[in-house]
C-alpha cells in the first residue's frame, strides 16, 4: 500500500503546555495526533465551545476508518544531521494592562493581592521556527495521492496557533507479519496490540505514547526518508483512539 | 451595508453574513500587510529584552543564518483587538460593555465573536470562543544587531539625594524603519468582518509596550487574498524580501540584513511577489482585484464602517446564541 510521509516545519513560535513546572510552561518535542487531526482539517471542532470537554471521538467518527494520522516526531533534515529540537524561551510579565501597577508591601496591601500567590511573571519554552517533524498519514481504502491533494500545505498548531508548513511525499509500505521494533511514535490508545518488550513510553496529555517497543503483530515496513537506511516499522490497522471507541 | 462588488470579490474566502458557521470550514481570506516602524518601539515580553529568533535564508547561490527581532503574534493581536474594541465603542452602542478585561467580555459583540473570548461576564453561560482571525509571528527583515538599540532610561524623581532604586533600565528599542511583513488570516469570516479587520489594520498605528506614546507603526496593506487554503508564513515572506533585495543589487544576503535602511516600496513589492508566487505554485488562494482592495480600504476609513458593523451585529449575536442553544443542552 502507499502511504503519505509528511514533513512539518515550524514557521513561527509553536507552543503548547506539555507540562507546567512552577512558573515554567514547557513544550514537548512531539506533536500528538489528537492535534494533527484538527490541524490537517480531517476533524473539525467548534468555534464556540460550551461543553469544555474534548470531543475527539465524536469529531472523528466519520473519518476514523478512512484515514489515520500518526503523532509527529522530530526529524532530521539532512541525512547526517541529528533530530535536534530548537526552543525559544520567553519570559513574560503577567501584569494587568492598567496604566500604572503599584506594588504594595505584603503587610499593607489595600488590593488584597499580596496574600494570594499571584504570578507576576512566567516563562514559556516553545518550539522555535525551523524545527522539523515527521508524521505519516495512512489512507485506508483510498488512493494516497488523492488524499494528499486534500491535505493543506500550511497548518496552525498549539496554544497561539503558530504556523507550520507541511510537505507530502507518497511512500510505499509493505505489509508484513511477525516481530518488529516500532520505528515511529504510536499513541497507546490507537492500537490494541501490546508490546512484548523494550518499551519506551511517555505519559503525555491527552494520550500516552509509545516511542519504542518490540511488538508481534501485522505491521507495515515503510520506505525510509533517506535511501540506504532501514525501513520504518509501524503496526497495521492503527486507528485514532481505537481502544476508546465502543464499536471496536 | 457592504457594496455588492466587495461581497462578490471576497466570495471564495468568506461565508455569507447569514450563514456564519460554528463548525470550521475552508474559507480563508488573508490580508497581506507590511508593518513599518515610524518611531522607536519596544516589542518585548519581559519588559527589557527584544525577543530574537534565528532564521536561515536560502538565496540563489548563497545562504545565511541571521537573527531577526520578533514581533510576537500576541503583540499584534492585543493591539489590534484594542483598536477593534475602540472602533466598536465608537460606532455601536452595546448595553453590555465589551472590554479587554478577560473576565468581563461581551462574547456576543462583533469584535469578540470574531476575535474570540475566553470567558464571559455572564455566569449562566460559560463559553469560550475561538478566534477566527489568525496572526503569525513577524520577523524583522534586518538583523537584530542592525535594527535594535539599547537605550538607557532613568526615572529618578525629584529628590536631591538618592537611595538605591530600580528606576533605571535599558530596554531594547527597534529602530524606526524596521520592516515586518505580516499576513493576517481570517477563517470563515463574513465580508463585513473582513472589512472590520481591514479597518483595524489601517487605523491601528501603535504597537508594542507603552503603546499610547511610543511605537508608531504604519501598516501598508499590500493586498487581499481569498481561497480554500491558508497562504505562506511571515517567515517565507521575510526571507523572500531578503533574497530579492540581494538578487536585485550587488549586495550579498549578509549585506541586506545588516543594511542601514531598506527601501519600503521595493520591500512591499517583494512581499507581494512572494505571496503571489505561492498562490500560483502551491496554495489554493487567489489575489483579490486591486480596485476591490482599494474599495475595502476606503470603506474602512469612512462612516460606512458603522453601517457595515450595524449589519453584522445581529448576525454575530445569532452566531453565539445558536451555538449555545445547540451545544448547551
Amino acid at each position: 500500500m502507499q502511504i503519505i510521509e509528511a514533513t512539518l516545519t515550524t514557521h513561527g513560535k509553536v507552543g503548547f503546555a506539555s507540562r507546567e513546572v512552577g512558573r515554567m510552561t514547557d513544550t514537548d518535542p512531539c506533536i500528538l495526533n489528537t492535534a494533527l487531526h484538527y490541524a490537517l482539517g480531517i476533524a473539525s471542532g467548534r468555534y464556540v465551545d460550551v461543553v469544555h470537554q474534548p470531543t475527539y471521538i465524536e469529531d472523528t467518527a466519520d473519518v476514523v476508518d478512512e484515514v489515520y494520522v500518526t503523532p509527529a516526531a522530530p526529524a532530521r533534515v539532512e541525512r547526517q544531521g541529528t533530530a535536534r529540537t530548537e526552543y525559544l524561551t520567553t519570559n513574560r510579565n503577567a501584569r494587568s494592562d492598567t496604566y500604572a501597577t503599584p506594588n504594595y508591601p505584603a503587610t499593607d496591601d489595600p488590593t488584597g493581592r499580596a496574600d494570594k500567590n499571584l504570578p507576576t511573571f512566567e516563562r514559556e519554552r516553545a518550539l522555535a521556527p525551523e524545527n522539523t517533524f515527521r508524521f505519516y498519514v495512512f489512507p485506508y481504502g483510498q488512493d494516497a495521492s488523492e488524499v494528499a491533494t486534500r491535505l493543506p500545505s500550511y497548518i496552525r498548531l498549539g496554544k497561539k496557533r503558530g504556523k507550520g508548513h507541511v510537505s507530502y511525499r507518497i511512500v510505499d509500505a509493505e505489509r508484513r507479519s511477525g516481530r518488529f521494533n516500532l520505528g515511529h511514535p504510536l499513541s497507546v490508545y490507537d492500537h490494541d496490540t501490546t508490546p512484548t518488550g523494550g518499551v519506551v513510553m511517555k505519559q503525555m496529555q491527552p494520550t500516552p505514547v509509545w516511542f519504542e517497543g518490540e511488538f508481534d503483530a501485522d505491521h507495515y515496513a515503510i520506505e525510509p526518508p533517506y535511501r540506504n537506511e532501514s525501513r520504518i516499522y509501524y503496526p497495521a490497522g492503527a486507528k485514532f483512539l481505537a481502544t476508546k471507541r465502543d464499536d471496536v | 451595508m457592504l457594496p455588492e462588488s466587495i461581497t462578490t470579490a471576497l466570495e471564495s474566502g468568506t461565508v455569507p453574513i447569514d450563514e456564519m458557521t460554528n463548525t470550521p470550514g475552508t474559507n480563508y481570506t488573508t490580508i497581506l500587510a507590511l508593518r513599518e516602524l515610524e518611531s522607536h518601539a519596544i516589542f518585548t515580553t519581559n519588559g527589557e529584552d527584544a525577543d530574537i529568533a534565528s532564521l536561515s535564508v536560502v538565496g540563489e547561490d548563497a545562504s545565511i543564518e541571521y537573527s531577526p527581532g520578533i514581533m510576537f503574534m500576541r503583540k499584534q493581536t492585543g493591539s489590534d483587538r484594542r483598536m477593534g474594541k475602540a472602533i466598536q465603542r465608537e460606532l455601536l452602542d452595546y448595553e453590555e460593555d465589551d472590554s479587554m478585561e478577560v473576565n468581563n467580555m461581551n462574547p456576543r459583540s462583533v469584535e469578540s465573536a470574531l476575535y474570540g473570548s475566553a470567558a464571559s461576564g455572564d455566569d449562566d453561560v460559560d463559553i469560550g470562543v475561538t478566534s477566527r482571525v489568525m496572526y503569525d509571528t513577524a520577523f524583522s527583515v534586518r538583523d537584530a544587531s542592525a535594527c535594535i538599540d539599547e537605550k538607557f532610561q532613568n526615572a529618578p524623581g525629584e529628590d536631591y539625594a538618592k537611595g538605591s532604586r530600580s528606576t533605571i533600565r535599558e530596554p531594547d528599542f527597534f529602530e524606526p524603519g524596521s520592516l515586518f511583513p505580516c499576513a493576517i488570516t481570517l477563517r470563515d469570516a463574513t465580508p463585513a468582518e473582513v472589512a472590520f479587520v481591514v479597518a483595524i489594520t489601517k487605523r491601528n498605528k501603535r504597537y508594542g509596550a507603552a503603546t499610547t506614546r511610543l511605537g508608531r507603526v504604519k501598516n501598508h496593506i499590500l493586498g487581499v487574498y481569498t481561497g480554500s487554503e491558508e497562504g505562506p508564513s511571515n517567515r517565507e515572506l521575510t526571507a523572500n524580501v531578503i533574497t530579492s533585495f540581494a538578487a536585485d543589487s550587488d549586495y550579498t544576503l549578509g549585506d541586506v540584513v545588516q543594511a542601514p535602511a531598506l527601501d519600503i516600496s521595493e520591500a512591499s513589492e517583494y512581499v507581494r511577489d512572494a505571496y503571489d508566487a505561492a498562490c500560483t505554485e502551491e496554495v489554493a488562494q487567489n489575489p483579490v482585484d486591486q480596485a476591490v482592495v482599494n474599495e475595502l480600504i476606503e470603506v474602512a476609513a469612512d462612516d460606512e464602517l458603522e453601517a457595515i458593523l450595524e449589519a453584522q451585529r445581529p448576525h454575530s449575536e445569532e452566531f453565539i446564541e445558536d451555538a449555545i442553544a445547540t451545544d448547551g443542552d
